[in-house]
């Protein structure tokens, strides 16, 4: 792929961009969120058309107008959200467009197709049942059916969009070693990630991307994970906090290769050594609990609780991480904890009762929550900054019913500046930022708050280095000043990393508990799926 | 008793055809709330057309295709421009019927309307259409179940994004389930006036188009259970006509409501039967950054 270049109305998430990917490798693209990493390859693949630039295989320019003529040309892509069709099954949605004459057809078709995937999913170590309705299957069995459906149309080059994004630690090695096998096989790889580990572990070359333009191609024998964090964040971002986070991260990173454990104890910037109640502290002189949850349970539909039976003490100062693969009732549990559903059971702050009481109680007793889905839940995408942090204490602020805007645009402008949200005015509608500016505006509300419970779910997705770094720092200063916080999060990482306790969440229960630096990632993991609980 | 069967059997044929039409295109994605209008336009054309080109047959061709071209506009305007489905078959549904009144005034004037001859019977009282209809109800299972192009057209109407990773043209198949399906409903109107009537009037439809909505929910979008489904529903008209003529001790308005009260109650109760497809009445835009 050559001079690539795409826009989006004044956007351009594409600037002139080159990739070329060689035979039998397998090839990391690598970036922050928003580099172009997905773009590039949905142009790859048909689904975006370039405003300039082309795309050659094996030497010869070839025209991509669709998915269609991608397929025909030998690309196969699994995107980050499954593109699969819930209420078939797993050989429908295999066989789905290609040219079968009908699954049942005279010369026994549906034979060959369950045929041939069985001997796929064989030959490189994916294993599926072909008759499942992939609306029942988890995660990590429909990603395997959506590679499965590149190689079965015969896929010479296979790109993943972000593959390890909720999968287990264990079902990661799985798909690198699947991955190696496609590669022997004669195929090559493309990784979208954002993670440095991974390509350090799996690629033999990797491109990395920011801001929509390459930046650099380099073999993984050329290279660090420290290399590769300050290529991918640039010269202009080289302030201490973010290398330091990056540092952060390449050692989590290289831990992991050597098995885990030992990294977890390295200390981490940031987590202060004064917080009260945090870390390896002493555990006779113990605070009380600040926060006391007993028994909350969310009913669900059929008599199965979504969150179930949850009890949890929490220290002033504490941060509880807890784990967990998406669907596993994390959403309900978060809106459990804040009041914002209905529950049964007991939470306390400061000994006040505050389950079944009005959200507005909780939140003026200090329960702040982040929640996960940003534009959906967070903000008003269509109201200006201004109005979004006066949200929550609009009655305390008003007077007569009146809220003086003049004082609240003044309030605005100064949590601008403290949480360096980059907008043309405190008047521009919220939902026009970009989603690390609207987590800062939402983290400025929260803080606005004086939160003492603070829970913020997936609170980095998709937010660049800078941005993710600047949540961490809020979170830990929050702790140091005593508030506890909870953390749910499907990155594993961000959990190890924040965490002074761990937790996982399965089927709405919270299983096992390690205290900071006694967590391995695999035992997590097993968790995670339910194995040894 | 055997006089309401024949009846119901009769009377389950303009819903066989408006639901089924109204399944195709749904399941390919596209929502058409135009049936009441198509039926009404069926009925004008078919009227018309066998009265002053002598023939049922040429009437219901000529219905058929005149149902085909709205149902086209409808595709085309939510597909290529993307516009919403609901206010532009909602438009249709006012272009459709006023089109029908129209045609009439055009062509009869307001003098006493001839009758055409209605269809002949082929066996055991019934007409050449009622088995059509039966058939077209199994071919439809058959085909979508049963056939590559029928998976095809179910999963543009589940999940179009993955339908079109896998190199299926959404637009193209969504065209022809929409002008097919609107086609079908037309000749639902136009059975009407051949069998019931003899003429055409404005209020000759009398809601069966709204039912027939209704009666695609209630099938849960399927063509087996919507053949089903018609069963019903013709028999709560048949029994309401009745109630209205001979009076049964009921008031003919609380037949007449169970129909929408049974497809209330299936929609309510029955969840997990009455499936609608995912992507029904929503628009598909490759090139959307906003996750559908």
């Amino acid at each position: 792929m050559s001079g690539i270049r795409k826009t989006f109305g004044p956007v351009v998430a594409l600037d002139g961009v080159d990739f070329t990917v060689a035979d039998r490798e397998i090839h990391g693209l690598l970036g922050g969120n928003g580099a172009g990493k997905t773009t590039l390859m949905n142009v790859l693949y048909g689904l975006y058309a370039p405003d300039a630039g082309t795309v050659s295989i094996d030497g010869s320019a070839v025209d991509i107008q669709s998915p269609k003529d991608a397929i025909a040309a030998g690309i196969g892509m699994v995107h980050q959200n499954f593109l699969q069709v819930d209420v078939f099954t797993v050989a429908e949605n295999i066989v789905l467009g290609t040219d079968s004459t009908g699954l049942t057809a005279a010369d026994g078709s549906p034979q060959t197709a369950t045929q041939r995937i069985t001997e796929l999913s064989e030959r490189f170590g994916l294993s599926v049942d072909p008759s499942a309705r992939v609306a029942d299957l988890p995660v990590g069995v429909r990603q395997r059916v959506e590679i499965l459906k590149a190689l079965y149309r015969g896929a010479k080059v296979l790109v993943l969009d972000e593959p390890t994004t909720n999968l287990t630690p264990q079902e990661v090695d799985d798909l690198f070693s699947s991955m190696r096998a496609i590669v022997d096989d004669g195929m090559s790889v493309v990784l979208i990630t954002h993670k440095i580990r991974e390509t350090m572990e799996v690629c033999d070359r990797m491109t990395v991307m920011r801001d929509g333009r390459w930046i650099a191609t380099v073999d993984k024998a050329d290279t660090t994970a420290d290399d590769l964090a300050s290529t991918m964040i640039g010269e202009v971002a080289g302030s201490d906090a973010d290398a330091a986070a990056l540092a952060e991260a390449a050692q989590v990173a290289l831990g992991e290769e050597d098995l885990g454990e030992a990294s977890l104890t390295h200390p981490l910037p940031g987590a202060s050594e004064a917080r009260p109640g945090g870390g390896a502290a002493d555990p006779v002189a113990q605070p009380p609990a600040r926060v006391t949850v007993r028994g909350l349970t969310v009913a669900g539909p059929g008599g199965k609780p979504l969150v179930d039976d949850v009890t949890l003490d929490l220290r002033p100062g504490e941060i509880l991480g807890i784990a967990g693969v998406a669907g596993n009732g994390q959403g309900e549990l978060a809106e459990a904890l804040t009041g914002t559903r209905t529950a049964s059971g007991s939470l306390t702050v400061d000994g006040d009762e505050l389950v079944g009481r009005p959200t507005a109680t909780w939140l003026r007793s200090g329960v702040v929550y982040v929640p996960e889905d940003r534009q959906r839940d967070g903000i008003l995408p269509g109201a200006g900054i201004t109005e979004n942090l006066v949200l929550g204490s609009h009655r305390t602020r008003a007077k007569a019913g009146m809220i003086n805007w003049r004082a609240a645009r003044a309030e605005a402008v100064e949590a601008i500046k403290e949480f360096s949200v980059k907008t043309p005015s405190a008047a521009t509608a919220c939902g026009q930022l970009s989603g690390g500016n609207i987590q800062r505006v939402i983290l400025a509300r929260a803080f606005a708050h004086n939160p003492k419970l603070l829970l913020l779910h997936n609170p980095t997705r998709g937010l660049d280095i800078r941005s993710t770094q600047f949540v961490y720092d809020r979170v830990r200063n929050a702790a140091a000043q005593g508030c506890v916080v909870i953390v749910i999060s499907e990155d594993l990482d961000e959990v190890l990393a924040l965490a002074d306790r761990v937790t996982v969440a399965y089927s709405g229960r919270l299983v096992g508990e390690f205290p900071r630096g006694e967590a391995n990632p695999y035992d997590l993991g097993r968790l995670m799926t339910g194995v040894g609980a | 008793m055997s006089e309401f069967l024949t009846l119901t059997i009769t009377a389950m044929v303009p819903f066989l055809f408006v639901a089924q039409g109204t399944m195709l295109s749904g399941r390919a994605g596209i929502f058409n709330v135009a049936q009441e209008g198509l039926m009404l336009l069926g009925a004008a054309v078919g009227y018309i057309i066998s009265l002053k080109a002598g023939g049922n047959v040429v009437g219901i061709i000529a219905a058929a295709l005149a149902g085909a071209v709205v149902g086209f506009i409808l595709s085309w305007a939510t597909t290529s421009l993307r516009l919403d489905q609901f206010v532009v078959g909602l438009a249709l549904f006012f272009l459709a019927g006023g089109t029908a009144s129209l045609l009439y005034r055009v062509v009869i004037g307001n003098d006493e309307p001839p009758r055409i001859a209605p269809l002949p019977e082929l066996i055991l009282g019934q007409d050449a259409m009622v088995f059509v209809a039966l058939a077209l109800s199994g071919f439809l299972w058959w085909w979508l179940y049963r056939t590559d192009a029928g998976m095809r057209l179910r999963s543009v109407g589940e999940n179009p994004k993955a339908a079109d990773s896998l190199g299926i043209n959404v637009a193209r198949t969504r065209m022809w389930a929409g002008t097919v399906g609107a086609a079908l409903m037309a000749v639902g109107g136009a059975y009407l006036p051949m069998v019931f009537s003899g003429v055409y009037a404005d209020g000759i439809v009398a809601g069966r188009g709204w039912l027939a909505i209704a009666l695609a929910f209630f099938g849960g979008w399927r063509p087996q259970y919507i053949l089903a489904g018609s069963a019903f529903f013709a028999a709560m008209e048949v029994l309401a006509q009745r109630a209205q003529v001979s009076g049964v001790g009921i008031p003919h308005q609380f037949v007449s409501m169970l129909p929408y009260i049974a497809t209330l109650a299936v929609m309510v109760f029955a969840l997990r039967w009455a499936l609608v497809p995912q992507f029904l009445g929503k628009n598909y835009d490759r090139e959307s950054r906003i996750v559908g």
